[in-house]
């Protein structure tokens, strides 16, 4: 019988790791790349979970921590996409090879 | 001692006058402006106050057997573990002498400076810069006197230079002003370059720059490796007389000092009369340890001393601007104080140091109150008789000639004698030098003084003599009063001696006798030696050669002026060649500055084309570089993350590497 | 149950009191326009007042707390989640007093212009707190938070000129780099609590070298207990390498290490240069305070073994870490060469200064061999000079660029005649950033290549001799300055910049003076023994004699008896009966 075990959750982690930084580099537009961001973190988080599961003698320290990478998560998407919005209204698009006025 | 008193007197002396300079350098030009000197005064007031403090705590200290006390203010910094450079004071009767004078004459010429830096009762332009410079000045001075390490003392010998520079020129929209200050800076460059190769020779031999272990060391005998050799000793010594020689302007280094009374008349008093040039004075004696385990640099320092007193008199007798009469008159006598050191006998150049800085300064002061009088002008030649003019001046100047030419029983008498005395003793030529000085100083120290305030009344046209306020008259009347009594402090009175009643060698001589031991070691016994006569003789003889230059000086410029023209057309040779002072200035001019200056072009030309080629193609490669990573930062969002994932791989290969290998 | 849990006591919330001190002074801040009304003025005194009495709490804290170190906020044998000790309260006032001047610096900027601006404050304060605890923490999740705190303000701080096109593509930057970087560090992070099973970095690490020293198959009989078999420790490297090499990659980009370091010349030329100078000193000494406490964590590991493990184990890091500096700090000076834009300039400038802090920062060394130049006292001391030579040339800077709306360095010319105590001071922190002397800069580089000399080996060696000829190479484009300033004249009108302005720029071009001159060694030996007092985790104390657990005990116990009389019994009974519960 197949059980699931802790290398599979680390695997699903890797792989959404992986998408994730593929789309931060791939995407153009900011809000795709803060999608990217988000999976990052999840694969954080399942990484978090399936360990603390997985340990031996238990404990919580893994998913208070998972807990604590969300709400991060959700304060960091929200200042992002205000700045979006302001960069949105100063340059009239959010992609971000659009915004090049400062380099050298 | 008790050594936390000594600490807050020293710390008081030492921050008081920086406190005062920052003050009337920081709010003197928004806020106190006229009024700029008030910082200074009190800061110096206070260091007066300190100065008197310590003196009381020294002769404390020395009726318990402690003669001096180091206080470590904070340790510095670390040359190696163990071996720590700290900000230290040492405090001893040498040191308490030098702080006296040195506080004491600049708080009365710093009072003094508040009305010669007015014209019509403003400001003048600088006023504030002028006093925050003082405070500086003091500040400087007192560090270096209070120093109880080489470094500190190079650190204040270099802090009073650069305020010398700043003050001489401190008219530095006049072009001679700017020149002299420029000079002064230079020829004292060479001194200290010598000063601090000594230094660094010390550190070598010793291993140490603290005062005590250096000179306890050099006292034993002994270096870091082994024994410490002669010529080791004397390379020292004569390393550190170099710096003397351009700090206190002797032969060969003295011209600058000349020049450099294009500053206002108070720092001329100050710093190039009382207290900055006698700094020479006060580390050879300090390094006294040094300086007699070698008898051929004592020599050396006793015939640079006897020549240059010698010298600068001669060239003295024929100057007309009162304040270069004055000036090669300090360098002469800084040379009768370099030959008192010379032939051992420092409390005599100590004594005479203290002395000088009365009437020197006095004198200086005076004449700025004749130059403040005569709007500007210093030449004798274009006024006279001022006696009536400026009464008060003339009544102060007056005593201070008599000090200055050494007229028995005022304050210079005493001290000059002394060192003529003690040059006798150990080798009659230097003793005929000091004489021969002796009367030279008498007659063109009165030359001066009868043509300016003898004769009739001249002034230069245009201007309105008056007497100085009494914010200049104070310091005067301070000063004179120090000009003739201030030698007895170093005087036995009423036990035998000279009429009778005075015996040279007195309280001074003996507060200051624990720090002059490396002296005294040296086998100057003359006192007991020579009889009564020899003894006395000499004091005598120098008395009545003092009233003889006086009595020819009258002669020649009062009684029966035709005599001296007839004098001039006489020997015009002469007369020219110490006019122009021997020709030393051109002489340098035509063999080292011009030279040196060829060279400068030779290598400037070298510069322009070779240098600045190689420089180009140095400088190439960085904005090469520069070019290129400017070029990687595209302001692409993207590219960037890119270049993160990159270096993200390098340093995961990096740690892999680490961590396998 | 409840009864079985830890509570703090009045003492240990004393301990963290310039923490909660900043909370308040946020607090307050956002309170405070209900009551007294919206305005800069009044915002600027409560952030004044509050960073004082953050200041003098720290220093009351950093007094009572003496050598030992504490791990806060946790029962007695557990590891807490900040750590307070010397180098904590150090930084602690370091950083309150940066951010006084930067409020200071507001307050006569930006503040001017807009009235009612007092965000900006608030965003200040919070970022602050957030660095100050990512000085004072080992646990992986406090670390994050600490992170987060410190940057999520920032972000929007370089937001804060809301109608300006560059400030909004800046702060896009910003943001996305920060999210990508925090991102990757967590995968980091929990790759690190898979392997371990902890979030206390102390035991990582000691875990980490543990695995390392099987590894590289030294005899170390410890290692079989101290970790789980259930990873052999072949297949461990290679996740301790990622994780590692992720977690590392966040604290680089705090840093702004090369190649992590592109935001960097970005955000801070679109930025105010308020937020230029707050962000160019705030953000990188904390991350560098923090990777000074992993490293010497890393280091202290190595002790903990019977015997001593070798720091051989952690080349690999100490060869990561001291290459990322020497690349930082030679890109940064040399791409600075052809900036024309101050802001951008003193950007790559300070890309520079962090690679010759992350030199010192990279050495590992045993902490039982205690240096003559210990790198962490040079560090500290390097981020001392650094505030005050950056305050004082931002603050010209700011003052210069305001006058003339250019942020070019023609907007310099002339200074020396237009403003002398402008150019005065600016000469002062230019001399002193390339590291002359008199100028501190010279005192804090020296204990830095002292400090890495000391330590030996080929690396520091060679990172010795980068840091000398980047200094020369720093020369030329700092002297660019100096020649805009003193030696060419456009003839722009000269003019007189506000007073408190003048007086914190001259206040630390004499600050740098005298650190410079008379006090050069005082500093170095207090950080030393800072650094000589670094809190360690009682798991790094591998062979600590019953004696040196009683000599703690009984410096708690001194500790204790400072405190207020009612929170020490309080404290002391609540203490007796959690370990009562706990016993059974």
């Amino acid at each position: 019988m197949f059980i699931v075990g802790l290398t599979h959750y680390l695997i699903l982690a890797a792989v959404l790791f992986c998408c994730g930084v593929f789309v931060m580099m791939t995407k153009r537009n900011a809000i795709g790349i803060l999608m990217g961001v988000e999976l990052v973190l999840n694969s954080v988080n399942v990484n978090f979970v399936a360990f603390d599961r997985y340990r031996p003698g238990g404990g919580f320290d893994g998913q208070i921590a998972a807990l604590f990478v969300i709400v991060l998560a959700a304060a960091e998407a929200a200042v992002a996409v205000a700045i979006c919005m302001n960069v949105y209204k100063n340059l009239n698009t959010i992609d971000v090879d659009r915004g090049d006025a400062l380099h050298g | 001692m008790d050594s936390s008193a000594v600490q807050t007197w020293a710390l008081l002396i030492l921050l008081a006058p920086l406190a005062g300079a920052i003050a009337a350098g920081v709010l003197g030009p928004g806020v106190l402006k006229g009024r700029s000197h008030w910082p200074v005064i009190l800061g110096v007031g206070a260091a007066v106050l300190g100065a008197f403090k310590l003196f009381g705590l020294v002769r404390h200290g020395a009726h318990e057997g402690a003669h001096s006390v180091t206080v470590v203010l904070y340790q510095w910094f670390a040359a190696y573990e163990g071996k720590w450079f700290n900000v230290e004071v040492l405090v001893d009767p040498l040191t308490v002498i030098m702080l006296l004078v040195v506080t004491g004459v600049s708080l009365l010429v710093i009072i003094y400076s508040r009305d010669y830096m007015r014209e019509d009762g403003q400001a003048v332009k600088g006023y504030e810069r002028f006093f925050a410079y003082l405070g500086l000045f003091v500040f400087s001075m007192v560090a270096l006197v209070l120093g109880g390490n080489f470094l500190l003392l190079y650190l204040g010998w270099e802090a009073v230079g650069l305020c010398s520079f700043l003050l001489i020129g401190f008219y530095y929209d006049k072009p001679a002003a700017a020149a002299a200050a420029k000079k002064a800076f230079l020829v004292n460059r060479i001194g200290d370059f010598g000063f601090g190769l000594g230094i660094l020779l010390i550190y070598l031999t010793f291993g140490s720059l603290d005062f005590a272990t250096v000179f306890d060391m050099a006292e034993r005998g002994v270096a870091v490796s082994g024994d410490l050799s002669y010529g080791r000793v004397t390379a020292i010594a004569l390393l550190l007389l170099c710096g003397a020689v351009g700090k206190s302007a002797q032969l060969p280094l003295h011209v600058w000092l000349p020049d450099a009374m294009e500053g206002p008349s108070p720092v001329s008093a100050l710093i190039h009369a009382a207290t900055m040039v006698t700094a020479g004075v006060y580390m050879i004696v300090r390094c006294g340890s040094i300086f007699a385990a070698s008898p051929l640099a004592m020599t050396i320092v006793a015939l640079i001393g006897g020549l240059t007193a010698l010298f600068a008199a001669s060239i003295a007798l024929v100057q007309y601007d009162m304040k270069r009469i004055l000036a090669y008159s300090t360098i002469s006598q800084l040379g009768y104080m370099f030959l008192g050191l010379g032939v051992s006998a420092a409390g005599s150049a100590v004594f005479h140091l203290y002395t000088h800085a009365f009437f020197k300064a006095l004198l200086f002061l005076a004449a700025g109150s004749v130059m403040h009088a005569m709007g500007g002008i210093i030449d004798i030649r274009k006024f006279g008789g001022l006696r009536r003019v400026l009464p008060w001046t003339y009544r102060t100047m007056f005593l201070g000639c008599l000090a200055l030419a050494g007229f028995p029983l005022l304050s210079g008498f005493w001290s000059k004698d002394e060192i003529i005395h003690a040059a006798f003793t150990q080798d009659k030529f230097l003793g005929g030098l000091a004489l021969l000085t002796a009367v030279m100083t008498a007659f063109y120290t009165f030359r001066m003084f009868f043509r300016a305030f003898f004769g009739t009344t001249r002034v230069p046209e245009g201007v309105h003599a008056h007497e100085s306020g009494l914010w200049m008259l104070v310091p005067l009347f301070v000063l004179s009063i120090g000009a003739v009594f201030a030698g007895f402090v170093g005087v036995e009175v009423g036990h035998g001696g000279m009429l009778g009643l005075f015996r040279p060698h007195g309280a001074f001589h003996h507060f200051l006798e624990p720090v002059l031991t490396p002296f005294t070691h040296g086998g100057h016994e003359a006192h007991a030696t020579l009889g009564h006569f020899q003894e006395f003789g000499l004091m005598y003889a120098s008395a009545a050669l003092s009233v003889f230059g006086i009595a020819v000086a009258y002669t020649l410029y009062v009684d029966s002026p035709m005599l001296a023209m007839i004098m001039r057309r006489v020997f015009p040779a002469t007369h020219e060649l110490l006019l122009n002072k021997y020709h030393v200035d051109e002489g340098y001019d035509r063999f080292i500055v011009r030279p040196l200056r060829s060279l400068g072009r030779f290598c400037a030309a070298i510069d322009e084309h070779l240098i600045d080629g190689l420089v180009w193609l140095v400088t190439a490669v960085p904005r090469l570089i520069g070019m290129l990573l400017r070029s990687i930062q595209q302001g692409s969002l993207q590219g960037y993350a890119a270049s993160m994932m990159v270096g993200l791989a390098v340093l995961l290969a990096f740690v892999l590497w680490g961590v396998i290998s | 149950m409840f009864e079985s849990f830890w509570r703090p006591t009045l003492t240990d919330l004393y301990w963290f009191s310039p923490e909660l001190a900043l909370v308040g002074t946020l607090v307050t801040l956002l309170i405070a326009p209900m009551i007294v009304g919206r305005s800069s003025r009044n915002a600027t005194w409560i952030v004044v007042l509050g960073t004082l009495v953050t200041i003098l709490l720290s220093w009351k804290v950093g007094g009572d707390v003496r050598s030992a170190g504490l791990s806060g906020l946790a029962p007695p044998e557990a590891a807490g989640m900040l750590i307070l000790d010397n180098m904590s309260v150090y930084f602690k006032i370091v950083l309150m007093v940066f951010m006084l001047g930067v409020a200071l610096l507001w307050s006569i900027g930006s503040a001017k212009k807009e009235k009612h601006a007092e965000e900006f404050l608030i965003l200040l304060v919070g970022s602050a707190l957030g660095m100050i605890l990512m000085a004072g923490t080992l646990n992986l999740l406090m670390i994050i938070i600490a992170i987060e705190l410190a940057s999520l303000p920032s972000y929007a701080i370089v937001a804060f000129n809301k109608r300006n096109r560059r400030s909004a593509e800046a702060s896009l930057k910003y943001v996305i780099f920060g999210g990508i970087s925090s991102a990757i560090m967590l995968y980091g992070m929990s790759l690190l609590y898979g392997l371990y099973h902890t979030l206390d970095f102390a035991r990582i690490a000691y875990g980490v070298v543990a695995d390392l020293q099987a590894f590289a198959a030294v005899d170390v009989s410890s290692v079989a207990q101290s970790v789980d078999a259930s990873m052999p420790a072949a297949q461990n490297t290679v996740a301790i390498g990622v994780a590692l090499a992720c977690f590392l990659a966040g604290i680089f980009f705090k840093i702004a290490a090369v190649p992590f370091h592109f935001w960097c010349p970005d955000v801070f030329e679109g930025a105010q240069i308020e937020v230029t100078t707050w962000l160019s000193v705030s953000s990188k000494s904390a991350a560098i305070v923090l990777l000074l406490r992993l490293v010497d964590t890393f280091s202290s590991a190595t002790g903990a073994f019977p015997g001593g493990a070798s720091l051989s184990a952690l080349t690999g890091l100490a060869w990561g870490l001291g290459i990322v500096a020497a690349v930082t700090c030679t890109w940064g000076n040399f791409a600075a060469y052809r900036q024309n834009n101050v802001k951008r300039l003193f950007a790559y400038s300070s890309i520079a200064h962090a690679g010759y802090m992350m030199m010192a920062a990279s050495v590992f060394v045993h902490p039982d061999s205690p240096l003559d130049y210990s790198p962490i006292a040079a560090v500290l001391v390097y981020i001392l000079i650094y505030v005050f030579m950056n305050l004082g040339a931002f603050g010209v800077a700011a003052m210069v660029v305001w006058r003339s709306g250019n942020e070019n360095i023609d907007a310099f010319h002339g200074l020396g005649r237009r403003a002398p105590w402008l150019a005065i001071p600016m000469l002062c922190c230019l001399v002193s950033l390339v590291g002359l002397p008199p100028f501190a800069g010279f005192i804090g580089k020296i204990w830095i290549l002292l400090s890495l000399g000391a330590s030996g080996g080929g690396l520091y060696w060679g990172l010795v001799i980068v840091a000398v000829l980047n200094t020369l190479v720093s020369l030329f484009f700092y002297l660019r300055i100096v020649k805009a300033m003193f030696f060419v004249d456009d003839g722009q009108e000269s003019f007189t910049p506000p007073i408190s302005g003048l007086a914190m720029v001259n206040v630390c071009a004499v600050v740098l003076v005298l650190m410079g001159t008379l006090f050069i060694e005082a500093p170095r030996r207090k950080a030393e023994f800072y650094a000589s007092n670094l809190f360690r985790p009682a798991i790094l104390k591998g062979g600590m004699s019953h004696a040196e657990n009683a000599a703690i005990d009984a410096t708690q116990g001194e500790l204790l008896r400072l405190t207020e009389g009612v929170a020490r019994i309080e404290g002391e009974r609540n203490r007796r009966s959690d370990r009562q519960a706990q016993t059974p």
